[in-house]
């Protein structure tokens, strides 16, 4: 009876045991915030833009960050037509300002132009959000895949809010939980048109950065990629700087 | 029985990886890059980039460009049509910009450098309806080429911009030849009464004001306010603006400015300038998906020497999935005219130097900008006056392919009534060249 009884319990957590070493949804996409809460930093990019006729275009952008994407600010350095010329990313893309330095005006974008091409790159000011995985999108855990020879969980984020994409395939490293696949879907499309990748990456002060970020337009066959230049980590930014008026200076 | 249920049980165990497995067998060939795309990436941008930039740099040095500026290269040519004749004109502007940031001070400037070659002077009266210069010669006969109805286009090097920025914790201070501008509208800004856009090139560059502007920050409304206040002869006939400019919920400005007005009897040649008041708010935000602005002002004049009057404006904007950006905005301008009837030579001559700010009293703006693959950029704008009938059509094509050029090619299609706004010129084009450094 003891045997019988023994098998059953051990046959039970044998079903179980992978549903409980394997972590939910909502635990993978609260570790994803976690790692990319970088409470302060300032990196240099260069961004190439690599378009589907051949011609190339490189730009140099200097960001600061806050609370990982939480607020953000970028400005052009270089070439010397977009010098100056800058974004603030606020509430994790809810809102969004720009300066151009041509015009010399701050203008808020509003939510329907946040489809629209971020500079003539591949990422839309929507895109900007990504971070923002609980609060954006609804999760759902598709497996175990492996992407870029790392194990990874595989998700499928469905925006919560009108979004320009109808899902988000995502694979993110099982170890730094960096997501270093995204797939993006249109409505009723069943193949991806758009692919964000994430690679290079080095962990500094215990934060996972992706040296290398490329976001692919796979119906344009064009590409928007971005390396990291330099990194500097700033637990202490001085948060006055996240604000509209900053960008003119 | 029991180990029918262990065999089930390993079953399952090993069908969970399995399962995940096979899921990633069912994903499609688009699903995961082909290749190495970071290599990939790699060998795009070794041949695109500059090999000074390597990863590693000093972080406190950025290694931004302390001179830059361009040269922009203007074609016009202009139809004139009094004197049925093709004028052409070639306008040229070299700008050097030179900027330097130390710790808490950012320094700015800007030189430009003028030059102009062809049709260089200009005669007002031309561009008038023959209504108004048949006046004109009435009273003084047909000797009235005086130099108040001229404009020359001289060569000039300008100062366009010099000011030095000093950014405390809790103030900021702008000191020297800046940019203010404040308003929310495209075409118009009728709370800012420091800045004349041209209304038919609203985008480009604004003169700049001689000010010290101190800024505070309002953490509260996440804003701040500005108060500049604008060099003249004497402290007393100083401008002063007071802005709050603030994002809580949407953008909103509260406005305040005390500022000078000149008006020139041109019958006479004489000038008199006083001081107006005016009191304004703006803002931007949206409405479900499109965006909304809007901005209205009362000025007034100081010791009832000129007239108060009212002006606002609304507009809204919308991009389309297909990278269609379409635009509209309404003007009304109480100190206009009611139609083409009520321009006078005074009204024209105040317009066209700029001491008015239009002619009618009621404007519409409505354009359209299509992103072509992402290099060039197509757009149809239409500027009417609805108090007179006249309208300006402008179509518009610029090619942004390389980095350090630009090329726009824009024409101006007016018609109108006689004696209306647009009627005086009945086409020109241009041709644009920018080149950065």
């Amino acid at each position: 009876m003891k045997v019988k009884y023994a098998l059953k319990l051990f046959s039970i957590l044998i079903i179980f045991t992978p549903a409980l070493s394997a972590l939910s949804s909502a635990a993978i996409v609260a570790r994803m915030e976690k790692a990319a809460a970088v409470p302060g930093c300032r990196m240099l990019y260069r961004q190439v833009i690599k378009r589907a006729s051949g011609s190339r275009s490189v730009f140099k952008i200097e960001s600061f960050t806050m609370n990982g994407n939480e607020k953000q600010l970028l400005r052009y350095l270089h070439p010397a037509k977009v010098k100056g010329t800058a974004f603030l990313i606020l509430n994790s893309g809810d809102d969004i300002w720009a300066y151009f330095s041509a015009t010399g005006r701050v203008r808020r974008i509003a939510r329907h132009a946040r489809r629209q091409k971020m500079m003539g790159s591949d990422f839309t000011y929507e895109d900007m959000s990504m971070t923002a995985f609980k609060e954006k999108y609804k999760a759902e855990l598709l497996g175990e895949d492996k992407v870029f020879a790392k194990a990874c969980y595989k998700l499928k984020l469905i925006p919560k809010e009108r979004s320009s994409y109808a899902k988000l395939i995502v694979w993110t490293d099982k170890k730094l939980f960096v997501p270093l696949l995204v797939n993006y879907y249109a409505a009723g499309e069943k193949t991806a048109y758009k692919q964000f990748m994430q690679g290079k990456i080095k962990v500094i002060n215990s934060y996972p950065v992706a040296r290398m970020v490329i976001m692919k337009n796979l119906e344009d066959n064009s590409q928007t990629i971005m390396q990291v230049l330099q990194v500097e980590m700033k637990p202490n930014i001085n948060e006055d700087m996240f604000v509209p008026s900053y960008l003119k200076r | 029985m029991r180990f029918k249920f262990l065999l089930l049980s390993v079953l399952i165990f090993f069908s969970i990886p399995a399962a995940a497995e096979t899921n990633r067998d069912a994903v499609s060939s688009n699903e995961l890059p082909a290749g190495d795309p970071f290599g990939e990436a790699e060998a795009i941008i070794s041949s695109s980039s500059n090999a000074e930039d390597t990863i590693g740099e000093k972080a406190d040095t950025v290694s931004s460009d302390i001179l830059s500026g361009y040269l922009e290269s203007r074609a016009l040519l202009l139809h004139s049509a009094p004197k049925q004749e093709w004028l052409f004109q070639n306008a040229n502007k070299l700008k050097l910009k030179l900027d330097k940031s130390f710790n808490r001070i950012n320094f700015h400037s800007e030189i430009n450098f003028s030059y102009y070659a062809g049709h260089t002077r200009l005669c007002l009266l031309e561009y008038l309806p023959q209504k108004q210069v048949k006046a004109l010669s009435n009273l003084f006969g047909t000797n009235f080429s005086a130099d108040v109805y001229n404009y020359n286009y001289n060569n000039r090097i300008t100062v366009f911009r010099a000011y030095g920025v000093i950014t405390l914790p809790r103030v900021s201070f702008f000191i020297g030849r800046q940019p203010v501008t404040c308003g929310t509208g495209y075409v118009w800004n009728p709370v800012d009464p420091v800045n004349k856009k041209d209304m038919l090139d609203p985008d480009y560059e604004l003169p700049p004001l001689d000010a010290l502007r101190v800024m505070l920050p309002l953490p509260a409304v996440k804003g701040e306010l500005n108060c500049a206040y604008g060099f003249r002869n004497n402290f007393k006939d100083g401008e002063f603006l007071a802005f709050i400019r603030a994002h809580a919920w949407l953008d909103w400005h509260l406005v305040y400015a005390y500022y000078n007005y000149h008006k020139t009897d041109f019958l006479t040649g004489l000038t008199t300038s006083g001081k107006r008041s005016l009191i304004g708010a703006a803002f931007a935000g949206q409405a479900g998906e499109v965006g909304i602005h809007g901005e209205a002002a009362y000025h007034t004049g100081i010791k009832k020497k000129a007239t108060a009057y009212f002006s606002w404006l609304a507009g809204f904007d919308y991009t389309f999935t297909f990278q269609n950006r379409i635009m509209a905005e309404f003007y009304r301008n109480d100190s206009g005219s009611k139609n083409s009837q009520q321009y006078t030579l005074q009204s024209w001559l105040s317009y066209i130097n700029m001491e008015q700010g239009c002619l009618g009293k009621n404007y519409l703006y409505l354009s359209s900008t299509q992103i072509l693959f992402d290099i060039t950029e197509l757009s149809l704008s239409a500027l009417i006056n609805l108090s007179d009938s006249s309208y300006c059509l402008m179509p518009q094509y610029k090619i942004m392919a390389l980095d350090q050029l630009d090329i726009l090619l824009r024409c101006m299609i007016m018609d109108g009534s006689k004696g209306s706004e647009f009627a005086a010129v009945n086409e020109s084009g241009e041709l644009r060249i920018n080149f950065y450094f």
